[in-house]
Order: C-alpha cells, then structure tokens, then sequence
C-alpha cells in the first residue's frame, strides 16, 4: 500500500516538474533583455554579440531550444550565471544549506508550539484562555510574513538590541550562529503555529467525545493524561497532514523572510535572481525549490501513512 | 430548487443572531465596509494627491496636517493608502474571479460526467502542488514585474481549490431525483448544470472566497513586497511597505502602517469567513 502510495505521489509530481522545466523555459525566451548583452557588458562589438548567442544557443528556432535545454538538464548541467559566470548548480549547493537551518529551525519552534497551544486551548475549551489562544492564532495567520519580520527587527532587534537581524552568523552550533538564526525562524514560525494550533485544537475536540476517550476516564485516568495520551495522540495525525498542506505557504515565507533577514539562502538567491534578469539562475533556483516542494510533500504523505495506516489507501 | 433554496434560511437567522451576540464579528464586518469603501472612494477621500513629492514634508510623524504622516519623498501616506487599497483589492478581485471562472466549470464538468472526473482532478493535483509564490515568482520572470503578473498568480492558486470544492458539492447533488429528473424531461445538460447543480454549491463557494481573498490579498502584497508586483510610484501596499523597509531606524510609521492596513483587511476577512463557514458550510475545512 506504502508503496502504491509513493508510486501515485511521484506520478503526479512528474508532470509538475515538466511543468516547472517548461515555464523555466517560457521564462527564457521571454525575457525582454539580451543575455548576450548582459554577459558581454557595455563594449560589446556586433560580432562578439552574434558570437555570444550562438554560443549560448539563443539565436535557433525555440524548438530546437528547448531541446537543447532539456538534454542539458538531463547532464545536470544548469547553465551559468549570467551576471557573474557562477555555476547554478554551485550557487544552488552552497545556498540549500542555510535554507534548510532555517526550515528546520522554524519547524523546532512551530511545531511544539503550536500543538502546545492546542493543546491548552482544547483544556480549557469555551473559557478566556481558549478564546485568546484561537485569536492569537488568527491574528497570525492574517499577518503578512513581512510585517511579522519587521516587528521583530524594529522591537528585538533596534529597539532592545537584543539579537542580530541581517545575515546568516555561521553554523547552526555556534552561539553566533544561533543568534542569527533566531528572529528569521521565529517570522517564519509564525506561518505554521496559527494553523498547527487550530487544527490541533479541532481534532482534539473530534476526538473528545469517541468511546475509548471515556472508557480511559471512567477506568479513573486523570485528566491530563487523558487529553495528552488518548486524545492528542490520535488527534496528531491530521496535524502532521496540515503542516504538509502548509508547505506551499512556509515556502512563499522563506522567500521573503530570507529576503528581510538577508539569509543566503535559495529563495533570497531567486529572487535576487528574478528581478536582475539573470535568467539561468532564476530557472535553477525555481527548478530546484519546485523539486523540493515536490519531495516535502511525498515525505508528508509517507509520514501520515506511518502513523494512521487508515490513511494509506489512495 | 431556486438558487435561494440553497441557503436555508435558518442558517442565515443563525447567522444574523450570531451577529448580534459576537462583537468581535460585527467589528470585523464594520472595518470590512470601512475598509473597501474608502478604497473605492479614494478619489474624494484622499486628502492629497498620492504621488505628489514634496522635499519639505519627508518622511513626517503622523500629525494633523498629514494623519498618517508622509514617506521618505514627502508623499502624504494616507492618501497613498486609499489608492493602493484599492489597487490591492482589485488586483485581489481580478485574481479570484478569473481563478473561479475556471476552477467552478471544472468542478462542475467532473462531477457531473464521471469519464472526465479522473482526469480534470488530477490535472487539478498537479496545479495544487505547485506553490503559489513560485507560481508568481516565475510569472514575474516570464512577464516581467507588473499587474498582470500578479493576477495570473492569483487565478492560478485561485483554480485548483476551487474545483475541488464546487466538484465535492456537486456530487451531493448530481445523482438526486431532481437532476435526474431534469434531465428526464429534456434539459440540456447545459441548463441543469446552471440551473440546478451550480446553486447547491454557492455556500461552500462563498465561503471559500471569503477565506480566500485573504489568502490572495496576502500574496499579492507579499509578491508587490519582492518586487515582482507593480513599480513605484503607483501606491500599492506591498510596494509601500518595501519602500519604508530602509527607514526602520527612523521613521518605522511609513513601513508600520501599510502592514497595519494588510494585517486588519485580511483578518477581517478570516474571522468574517470563519463565521460564514460555521453557518453555512460546517463541513467545510478550508
């Protein structure tokens, strides 16, 4: 079943990356400047300019070109970077790093986070701290990623001084590192803890009322371990599911928060990349965060079906 | 079946004593009005003229003579809030009805001819599973930053939902007497897709649109805020907010009060659909 589960993810995600190659490709042709005018700079003769396309392919029938460019990729070769001659697929190795602390770093604070939060709002459910747990939650899913970023650069960071806001400070184990790593993650958090807690809270209550819930209360279990060991756990499930449906979302936040921040990671590397024309570069790095949406969202789905064999049936 | 059967009208009632007794709802529903009326209003409203520079009243506190004060170029901001509400709520509009005018035939067209359904949902999938910043982002790599970047990205997370939940309603209703019926007494299919099936999905509709436009409103300021969206000078909130990134140390109130503005529009929109969801559609879980 596992397997036929995988098998159906990977054949759904293949026509989105064709997709994705195709639209990279699109993007290409359509661009209104001239890489060969971008790569050859301002003393460009005639000849250099026409030496330069037809090294670069550019001036074939569009055909020819994207066949070109399909077999290419499928060398691994991504081209380079028209603005200074680095390899995408350096650029892309040396930028997935960062990226990833910081994803990993978001999903160490929002996951216990928000379940937590779901936790005691379903505890106390109807009372003060259950309605401002879920307004809290509201509130920070209707907050721009960029407002969030902000607050926490114009109040922790300049305000207070209390942590660094640009850059990236080294390894994720250094005390440096750490710091830099914290006001980023937290923006980005704040994507996740709003649903996380929501949905957590919903299950919950779903939950609540089943049978084996009150045959746990009437063999005389307290009610703490009630909530966390019978109902959380089985409540958990369409919890983990959500944080999948949110990938597209937590994505849309590393871009801009690795751009408020000035993290080095891949989605400040695209956009970058997208607003100075640098064509080759832009379509690595879109390739490559498409592909890992991909991979995200079929581990999700291995995960869920780990945990709820219900859900394995396609 | 009108299309007013569809909304029984106790679960308006619901919905207007729920009104009454939620504050916050009513709140939520006053800013909303507010809000998108002086955006379509701007043009009377607006104390001064939007893109209008001027070097002497840079980057001001918010007083009396400019309320929200001006922006790095002297540029009153609560004009350029008016017009770019409006901008933004357009672009918003745009994006969600060109997503719905194709994602709800979708929907319908699966449900109702089973040897299509397998088909147009997994297209559906494969549009679901592309995230809709990159969308945008390679939109505004192929088009070039501007406006019509942004509504394609918009319609294009707008379509995959919003087939998959006009085709979820429409199943409950395709195989019911009254369409079959329908169909019995010679309606083209046409007519009983329009007449007949597209009204028992409008709650589930208008509560994924109210949800949505949120959503939308959030990427497309998030996408004017990298720089994809529409160029300076025209206001729009995103770019406004991008524009007083720079002055944090100085002057926070001119990259503050945009996001203020975003965060209240979507937030009324959330809690507004929420209670929409809880009296029409209580399945739902968008």
């Amino acid at each position: 079943m596992l397997i036929n589960q995988l098998g159906y993810r990977i054949a759904v995600s293949l026509p989105v990356l064709l997709g994705v190659i195709l639209l990279g490709f699109v993007l290409m042709v359509m661009v209104p400047s001239d890489p060969a005018a971008i790569l050859a700079g301002e003393a460009a003769t005639p000849e250099i300019l026409a030496r330069i396309r037809s090294e670069l392919g550019v001036d074939r029938p569009v055909i020819e070109q994207f066949w070109r460019y399909m077999v290419r990729l499928l060398h691994g070769d991504f081209g380079r970077s028209l603005l200074n001659g680095v390899s995408v697929v350096d650029e892309v190795t040396r930028t997935v790093g960062p990226t990833l602390e910081l994803l990993l770093a978001t999903l160490v604070i929002a996951i216990p986070l928000g379940i937590g939060l779901g936790v005691l709002a379903t505890a106390w459910r109807g009372g003060a701290i259950d309605r401002a747990i879920m307004a809290f939650a509201v509130v920070g899913m209707s907050m721009p990623v960029f407002m969030t970023g902000l607050l926490l650069i114009n109040i922790v960071g300049v305000q207070l001084g209390a942590l660094p806001v640009q850059g990236r400070g080294g390894p994720i184990y250094t005390v440096q590192g750490l710091r830099h790593l914290i006001l980023p993650a937290l923006t980005l958090s704040m994507v996740l803890i709003g649903p996380i807690a929501r949905m957590t809270r919903t299950s919950m209550l779903e939950v609540a009322n089943k049978d084996f819930v009150r045959t746990a209360r009437s063999k005389g279990i307290g009610e703490r371990r009630v909530l966390v060991g019978h109902v959380l756990r089985n409540a958990l499930i369409p919890t983990v599911n959500l944080i999948g449906l949110q990938a597209g979302y937590l994505l849309g936040g590393i871009v801009i928060a690795e751009t408020i921040f000035a993290w080095p990671g891949l989605g400040r590397l695209a956009v970058t990349a997208i607003t100075s024309n640098d064509t080759p570069m832009a379509q690595g790095t879109i390739l490559f965060l498409a592909l890992s949406f991909v991979v995200i969202n079929i581990l999700v789905d291995l995960i869920t079906g780990l945990l709820d064999p219900r859900a394995r049936g396609v | 079946m009108a299309s007013s059967a569809a909304i029984p009208s106790s679960r308006v009632s619901a919905l207007v004593s729920r009104l009454g007794r939620d504050p916050i709802l009513w709140i939520s529903v006053i800013l909303l009005v507010t809000i998108i009326g002086s955006a379509f209003l701007a043009d009377w409203l607006a104390p001064y003229n939007p893109i209008q520079t001027s070097l002497r009243a840079r980057s001001k506190p918010p007083s009396l003579q400019f309320l929200l004060g001006t922006d790095e170029q002297g540029r009153d901001i609560l004009s350029r809030i008016l017009f770019g509400l409006r901008l933004t709520l357009m672009t918003g509009l745009l994006g969600l009805l060109s997503g719905l005018a194709v994602g709800i035939p979708t929907g319908m067209l699966a449900a109702y001819f089973p040897r299509l359904d397998m088909a147009l949902m997994r297209l559906m999938d494969v549009i679901l599973s592309f995230p809709a910043i990159l969308f945008g982002l390679a939109i505004a790599g192929a088009v070039g930053p501007g406006l019509t970047g942004i509504v394609i990205s918009l319609a294009v997370a707008t379509i995959a939902p919003a087939a998959r939940i006009t085709r979820s309603a429409a199943l409950t209703v395709v195989n019911l007497e009254f369409v079959v019926g329908a169909r019995m007494v010679g309606l083209t299919n046409a007519q009983i897709l329009w007449r007949y099936v597209l009204p028992n999905c409008t709650p589930a509709l208008i509560v994924y649109s109210t949800l949505r436009f949120g959503q939308l409103i959030l990427l497309g300021a998030s996408l004017s805020f990298l720089g994809l969206g529409i160029a300076p000078p025209t206001p729009e909130l995103g770019v406004m907010v991008s524009q007083g990134r720079g002055l944090l140390l100085t002057a926070p109130h001119i990259a503050i009060i945009p996001c203020t503005v975003i965060l209240l529009l979507v937030l009324s929109f959330n809690i507004v659909g929420d209670a929409l969801r809880d009296a029409l559609d209580p399945q739902l879980r968008v």
